[in-house]
């Protein structure tokens, strides 16, 4: 089974997992972060429940990039009210994000699989018990829409994301947040073609190695 | 399960000192690209900042207290407690430890206990977003000398932006450990002042002049940044319009207020001229929808 949602966030920043002082942002969301959203869309906490799903991501909008200086809170000293605990760092920000992703089964084991639990959460909303505003990257920022897409719309327009061994971007699709031993990245490239849709280098799956 | 999300324009103001970094002697102010113009923009820290001040100020018990003299906070209880503090409950918190395992990782196994090392962080139940400026900046700047004795760090410039500022939120009471304190957060969003620009000299209005609030069982609130400002200082919503003939929000979620109400008569949403009656109204529905009296706040 496989189904399509269009996703709108006004403002988000998927932090590059190498950034540290300057928090650059990838110039689309990462698959980790879209698989947590989705996650969170039916408030799973286990986010090993639907490994083995697979995604696709194309963009609809060119997000503008913005840079802003925020306090930034990290952990020298263990008094909780020490000023060393913060500090003013620049973080880039993307405005009006606007992407599709597809969600399809593959090789997720459990039942119902995540896009079947996506299906029903949209045909029973009230039945979902899930908690806190549904975000994508930091807590702050605010998914606007999440829709379910009746037909699968393609459109020469739209960047998808294919998986590319030579592609300048590289993205996660598992996170590991203590330390970084665990976390796995994809090379990908950023492509507007109609027919990409067809590729299987669309197609990410998500899985813990 | 119900959710309430929010989206608040506040009055025409002229905002300026925003907590920005400095450019030589320059005040700055945060600035981002929105809809391919430079618009000005205020940070949802510094809006959660103001409503825990005015809680504080308002009766409310929190956890932490802004020291006026010291300019600094104070601490009730440094390890948190959510039943106490309307903040910890509210806004959240994190104990600086560093977490050995994922806090979100649930026991692996039956019987077993969480992970040892947990983090001892709580999610903010309510999620407010940054605030967006509905005009572009298009450069203004005052020149100005501090008083007193002159010296040569005295002549100052500051970035000053006369434009009203939009933010949304998110809250799923559920969550909360007193759901009852889903009204204290309405009465505080829809009451809010000095919220960063200008902060300690002078007052920029953060309460709202207009707002769009929806009660219902979506997961996504479809009405965030839905204000559009014209040349002329108009204010329309024509996503939100958009949004409720193609079907997508019901409109009888919808608790709209203040001035924007003009040009929402007769589209089926709860329209009230005064943004203190909308919150009233839709207070009194929350209150038949999870059964807590309104009385108990």
């Amino acid at each position: 089974m496989s189904i399509a949602l269009q996703v709108e966030v006004p403002i988000a920043s998927f932090r590059q997992s190498e950034a540290r002082e300057y928090a650059q942002t990838y110039p689309v969301p990462p698959p980790s972060t879209v698989y947590g959203m989705l996650l969170s869309t039916i408030g799973e906490m286990d986010r090993y429940k639907h490994c083995g799903v697979q995604l696709a991501i194309a963009l609809l909008s060119e997000p503008e990039k913005s840079t802003i200086v925020r306090t930034v809170r990290r952990f020298k000293k263990k008094d909780i009210q020490d000023p060393a605990n913060a500090r003013p760092d620049f973080q880039e920000l993307l405005t009006q994000i606007r992407f599709i992703v597809w969600v399809d089964a593959g090789a997720d084991k459990s039942q119902p699989t995540l896009p079947e639990r996506l299906q029903q959460a949209f045909d029973n909303p009230e039945s979902i018990n899930r908690f806190g505003g549904l975000s994508l990257g930091e807590s702050r920022d605010l998914v606007n829409a999440i829709t379910l897409l009746e037909n699968n719309p393609t459109d020469a327009s739209m960047q998808w994301l294919i998986r590319d061994e030579d592609g300048l971007l590289s993205l996660p699709y598992w996170v590991d947040h203590v330390g970084s031993k665990g976390t796995s990245w994809q090379r990908y490239t950023l492509q507007k073609n109609e027919e990409i849709v067809l590729d299987e280098r669309i197609w990410t799956m998500i899985q813990f190695q | 399960m119900f959710h309430l999300f929010g989206n608040l324009l506040s009055n025409y103001g002229a905002a300026a000192n925003n907590r920005g970094e400095n450019a030589g002697n320059i005040t700055t102010l945060q600035k981002l690209m929105w809809c391919g113009e430079v618009h000005t923009t205020v940070s949802a820290e510094a809006i959660r900042w103001a409503l825990r001040y005015y809680w504080q100020h308002s009766g409310y018990s929190v956890n932490r207290n802004w020291d006026d003299d010291k300019n600094d906070n104070r601490w009730e209880n440094p390890n948190f407690d959510e039943e106490t503090f309307i903040d910890d409950d509210v806004l959240g918190f994190m104990r600086a430890e560093a977490a050995k395992e994922d806090g979100s990782d649930e026991p692996k196994g039956k019987g077993k206990k969480a992970p040892k090392g947990t983090t001892t962080a709580k999610r903010g139940v309510l999620e407010v977003t940054r605030a967006v400026s509905t005009t572009p900046y298009t450069g203004d700047l005052t020149f100005n000398a501090a008083s007193g004795e002159k010296s040569r760090t005295s002549l100052y410039g500051t970035e000053v932006h006369a434009t009203r500022y939009q933010h949304g939120f998110a809250l799923t009471p559920n969550r909360l450990k007193d759901k009852s304190r889903i009204y204290a957060v309405i009465d505080g969003l829809t009451s809010l002042g000095e919220v960063a620009g200008n902060h300690a000299r002078f007052l920029y209005d953060f309460s709202p002049e207009s707002m769009i609030l929806r009660w219902t069982h979506d997961f996504s609130p479809r009405i965030l940044y839905s204000f559009e400002e014209d040349d002329a200082g108009n204010i329309s919503v024509p996503d939100l319009k958009r949004r409720i003939e193609a079907g997508d929000i019901d409109p009888s979620e919808l608790w709209i207020g203040g001035k924007i109400s003009e040009e929402l008569g007769d589209i089926g949403v709860h329209v009230y001229p005064g943004i203190k009656k909308t919150a009233s109204e839709l207070k009194k529905q929350i209150a038949k929808d999870l059964d807590i009296p309104l009385d108990e706040q």
